[in-house]
């Protein structure tokens, strides 16, 4: 009975810590993204990110899209595709080339056009 | 008193005898101590000056940081094109008319079905689906292995075009991309010598030969396009290519003949063969003994 409770303990405790990945923090692995009201491209933004933005995972119970993962930033809340999601924080162009981005003086909406960029591609890999 | 005595004697005698125990082994000590202590010096001496050399690295390191921190980077070679060609989309956002809702239609799957089979391995493909007619189809300069394609959502639909023969399409820009014909074209900017590169904290980045080179790409892609020679080397390629392949050759070969036939008959593409000279010359240097190899 008690080799019982300690490995059923020793379960609840795993699951909670790395099965289900809410809580955790992730980075935006592109140079411009949006986060989406709802679990597909086309929906509309609630906000434009850049890359290296850190997002936490949050439990979404409606959320069947397993390619898309429901964030929170501040006080912002939605949707985001997996693909643009890094464990660890990446390395972006804002960054590595910071004086030749700022002198890019991208405005608001060429900001918002880049994440859209993203969100319109259709993208593939060939691997074998 | 006697044994008193006796016993006095008794008991200096083994104190005496103790002490000689002790001294011996305290000078076997020593010895022993002196054999060690060389080894021992020898081994501080030896983490010392491997704990310098450390300590010398990283200082070493912070004043190479330090020095970096005062240039300036240009973005490399590797990245710059991805950025370039990506500004561009962004900058002509409302003129391609990109960001539109539309369908899926299959294009990723069967394209990248198509490299494979052709043997096109470990390459990232992004697609780009537009609704301007004033461009028919582009792959723009990106990183190694990584291709932007652009493509008319009208253009493909006039010519009513199977999936497999907007691959054919999109490989032929695929060819023309390896080859390079884009970047050549904008070879005389005075922006490419400076990919890469580094300058002073205190001089100024040349944005203006940037926004420059940003023009040009206009410039190829709405008015200059490809010459003659590059047609005819990426119509051989194709050939080759696609030969071993009868499903594809005849793909490729029913695009071209519907390309053809759109260029001559409809007005809104007549700017076409300016781009990607002689759609009729592709026809005949494809040269098939029949119209489709059976």
């Amino acid at each position: 009975m008690n080799l019982y409770m300690f490995i059923l303990t020793l379960f609840m405790f795993s699951w909670n810590v790395f099965g289900s990945g809410k809580n955790e923090v992730v980075y935006f692995n592109k140079m411009f993204g949006h986060v989406h009201n709802k679990p597909y491209e086309l929906s509309s933004s609630e906000t434009t990110i850049a890359c290296g933005y850190p997002l936490r995972i949050l439990e979404n119970k409606d959320n069947n899209f397993k390619e898309w993962s429901y964030v929170e930033l501040g006080e912002k809340k939605g949707f985001i595709s997996n693909q643009y999601l890094s464990k660890n924080r990446p390395q972006c162009f804002q960054k590595n080339y910071n004086e030749f981005y700022n002198e890019l003086s991208l405005d608001l909406g060429e900001l918002y056009y880049w994440g859209r960029l993203y969100d319109q591609y259709i993208q593939v890999e060939t691997k074998p | 008193m006697k044994i008193f005595i006796s016993l006095f004697i008794f008991f200096s005698f083994i104190n005496v005898f103790a002490q000689d125990q002790k001294e011996e082994t305290q000078n076997s000590e020593e010895v022993e101590f002196n054999e060690l202590k060389d080894v021992l010096k020898n081994d501080q001496l030896l983490e010392s000056y491997k704990k310098k050399q450390k300590i010398k690295k990283q200082v070493e390191k912070k004043r190479k940081k330090i020095e970096e921190a005062k240039k300036i980077q240009y973005p490399t070679n590797d990245i710059f094109w991805q950025i370039a060609s990506e500004h561009w989309l962004v900058k002509n956002a409302q003129k391609l008319k990109w960001d539109f809702d539309k369908p899926s239609y299959g294009i990723g799957v069967n394209f990248k079905k198509t490299l494979v089979e052709l043997g096109f391995i470990e390459k990232k493909i992004k697609i780009l689906l537009i609704k301007n007619t004033n461009i028919t189809h582009f792959a723009l300069p990106s990183s190694k292995d990584e291709y932007i394609f652009v493509l008319s959502v009208p253009f493909i639909h006039s010519m009513d075009l199977s999936k497999r023969e907007i691959s054919m399409l999109l490989l032929e820009d695929l060819l023309r991309s390896n080859n390079s014909y884009f970047k050549d074209n904008l070879k005389k900017a005075s922006f490419i010598p400076l990919i890469g590169t580094e300058i002073e904290k205190d001089q100024k980045l040349q944005m203006k030969s940037y926004n420059e080179l940003i023009g040009m790409y206009s410039d190829v892609i709405f008015k200059k396009g490809f010459n003659f020679q590059q047609q005819f080397e990426i119509t051989r390629k194709m050939d080759e290519l696609l030969k071993p392949y009868k499903d594809y050759w005849n793909a490729y070969y029913s695009l071209c003949q519907k390309r053809n036939q759109l260029v001559s008959s409809n007005a809104l593409y007549k700017f076409y063969n300016g781009i990607y000279p002689s759609t009729v010359m592709q026809l005949s240097w494809l040269k098939p003994t029949e119209k489709k190899l059976q």
